[in-house]
This record gives structure tokens, sequence and C-alpha cells, in this order.
């Protein structure tokens, strides 16, 4: 097992930067596992992310760097977005104090590579980003246009009540 | 270890009320694929759902799913007119409708109790015979309204509900509860909200109300066995007494 662990394998940016790391890293990505696991003689080929940019993968093999002792990723998918989303831990939230350009950039490369987890704390990261605003304090935050008629906003008003039981 | 844009104080985006200085990023957002958009839904707190969706059309049709499933799936409602039609609105709704798993409805009415009525002229400490009478009116304006509403459109609106759940084929409990709840030694009750109970009883007294769950669940009886419904169970939430 350590033995295919410190393999070193090459995966390519989007931007064609060649980036070094550890296999046990690099398969946090379940994308990449199945490729290496496809391919066999991981190491000889340079493995291209397609749609990853050097900034952004470094970011990510970082995260992948830091969690790659963790359980592997559980089957049952619904398990881990039930969590209350204040549930990030205290280095994921300060891995994820980054601009929103950046923030967007790795919960679409978690995405993409199929990293459920660090697609979690993204997400999760977003959704914090928006407890306790209003409406147009979400849009602020994104700079969302609101584009709803006055009877749509109206129509959303009213459904919202049937959820606040008064 | 690379660190290619970390902020180097940290200050976390949740606090700053103003656009960073990648302002012209900003715009990303919306402009995710509706994929990731409908993942981050799920992970907004469900307190947070009902503003996340007045933010704009892309944002309310993403996150209707998980609007309706971790605010609507329980609901309570009352027998008055505007709390029924919400129920006939939510389940006739094509996204929020197949989402109802559960309705309670109240077990407290108006009453038109004389002697209630009177006591509560009297600890108001009315004297003025003009003013008593304003309050029965109001008293005996809402008990005809409502139970004018009763015998005639009760049955209707919850059957039409019944009707429009039927049509999702989900199972959904049925059950009464109570919605005033008084602390064990009488001396405080409080209003269990229900869709509508905030326009039913403002500025009535806990003491003018009567208990009634019996009135409740003969209601429900009679409409399961008129549209043919079948509740998965039935619940009872019965905590208060009889006031």
């Amino acid at each position: 097992m350590s033995s295919t662990d410190e393999q070193k394998i090459i995966l390519v940016s989007s931007d064609g930067v060649n980036i070094e790391t550890a296999r046990i890293i690099a398969e946090r990505s379940m994308l990449i596992k199945n490729m290496i696991d496809d391919l066999g003689n991981p190491g000889e080929e340079p493995i291209p992310i397609m749609n990853v940019s050097e900034a952004v993968l470094r970011k990510v093999l970082e995260w992948c760097d830091h969690h790659k002792k963790d359980a592997p990723p559980e089957k049952d998918e619904d398990a881990e977005s039930r969590k209350k989303t204040t549930d990030i831990e205290e280095w994921d939230q300060k891995f994820m104090q980054v601009d929103q350009e950046m923030l967007f950039e790795i919960i679409l490369a978690a995405n993409y590579m199929d990293i459920k987890a660090l697609l979690d704390v993204g997400c999760k990261t977003v959704a914090n980003m928006i407890k306790g605003k209003s409406p147009e304090e979400i849009r602020k935050t994104f700079n969302i246009q609101n584009d709803f008629t006055p009877e749509e906003e109206e129509q959303i008003r009213r459904e919202n009540e049937w959820a606040e039981d008064r | 270890m690379p660190t290619t844009t970390s902020l180097p104080d940290g200050s976390p985006q949740t606090k700053s009320r103003k656009l960073p200085p990648h302002r012209k990023y900003a715009m990303k957002f919306l402009t995710l694929p509706n994929e990731i958009l409908l993942t981050i839904s799920n992970a907004v707190d469900p307190e947070d759902l009902p503003n996340f969706r007045l933010t704009c059309k892309t944002l309310n049709d993403v996150s209707a799913k998980a609007f309706g499933e971790k605010r609507l799936a329980h609901g309570r409602f009352i027998f008055t007119e505007f709390s029924m039609q919400g129920l006939v609105d939510l389940t006739a709704h094509p996204v929020f409708g197949p989402c109802v798993r559960e309705i309670m409805f109240g077990t407290h009415r108006v009453t038109n109790n004389l002697r209630t009525l009177l006591n509560h002229i009297e600890m108001l400490g009315i004297t003025d015979n003009d003013r008593a009478m304003e309050v029965l009116r109001l008293f005996d304006e809402k008990w005809t309204r409502r139970s004018d509403f009763e015998t005639r459109l009760l049955e209707l609106m919850l059957g039409e509900a019944l009707c429009n759940l039927q049509m999702w084929g989900s199972g959904v409990i049925l059950g009464v509860f109570d919605d005033i709840q008084l602390d064990p030694q009488r001396k405080a009750a409080h209003l269990l909200g229900a869709y509508g109970s905030a326009l039913e009883y403002a500025s009535l007294p806990f003491r003018s109300m009567v208990v009634s769950e019996n009135t409740a669940l003969q209601v429900i009886r009679n409409v399961c066995r008129n549209v043919n419904f079948q509740p998965k169970s039935v619940g009872l939430y019965l905590h208060g007494e009889e006031i």
C-alpha cells in the first residue's frame, strides 16, 4: 500500500503547467483515481486535468494533501450534505478564506475532479455567506440583480409564509 | 505548501459588507452551472431559504425543491378560510405539493360562551357599556364568520386539499395539535403558531378560546371519508388542557 501511496504522478493543468504530486494526494479525486485505475502504469504518463488552471489545481491539491489521511468518501451521497452548514472544520474554514472568484473555481474544480468532501466544504462556505442575510444583502454579496416583477416577488413572499407557521 | 490566493489577514467574506477588490469576478455566482447552484441550495440553512429564493429567478428555481422539502413538509393550519386557502394552494403547487408529509390542524377556536366574554370584559376593566358592546361585537363577528365558514366551506376546501395530495401519491400524516399551550400552573399560555393564526387570533385573548379536538378530528374524518383519502397515520399533539 505505502509504496503506491508514495508514488509520484504528474498532473497537467488546463494552462499547460506540469505539477508533480503524490499518488495518495491526487487520488482524493475520484476522476484521477479512476483514470489511474484505467490507465495502469501510474507515473509514466502525465494526467491532463482539462478544466482546472494551475492556480486552482495547486489550491485543490493543497486541500487533498491536508486530507490525504481522511477516511475514503462515503458511498451514501446524502450523509454529508445533511450535516449542519456551520460544521466546517477550522482548517477548511481558513483554507476557504479566498476571494469569491477562487472560491467558485474551487467548487467547480471539486465538482469536475469529483472530490465530494471538498465540494461540500465549498458549498457550505457559500451557505455561510448567506446566513442571516436579507434578500438585498445576499444580492449585494453576490452581485445579483433582482429580476422579479412585483407580482412574482409577492407570490414568493406568500409561499414563504406557508413555511412560517403564524 | 502552495497557497496561491489566500487573503493574508484571512478576513472571512461573510463579514465584509462591500465587495472584495475583485469586483469584476463577483458576477461569477450566477454563472455557476445549475448543477452546482443546486448543490449550494441544498447546503443553505433551511432558515435562510426564504430569503435566498427571494433574490432572483435563477436562485428561486434552483432552490425550490430544497425549500419545499425542508420548510413545507410539516405544516400547521387552522380551520379558517385564510388558512385553508393556503393549504389548498400549497397542496396544488406542482413542486411544493408533493413535498408535504404531515399536516396538523389546530384544535382551538373562538368561543361564543357568554360567561367567558363577560369575564374578559371585566378583566379588561371595561365599565362603559358602549365599549363593552364593541368587544362583544368583535367576538360575535369572529365567531359568526368562523362558524359560517365551518358549515359552508371548510369540508369542501379541506376535501380539495386532500384530493390535491392524493394526486401526488405521497403518504401524508394528518392530525391535530393544541394551538394554545398552558404552562402547568395555568399562569401563562402561549400560542403555537399555524398558517393564518396571527390573522385569526390577533387582539383576541387566549381565554376567549375553547379547545375542540373532537370537532377537529371529526372534520378530518368526515372529509377523509368523503374524498376517500387514506392518511398514512393520524397524529395527536395535545399538550394543552381545556381552558
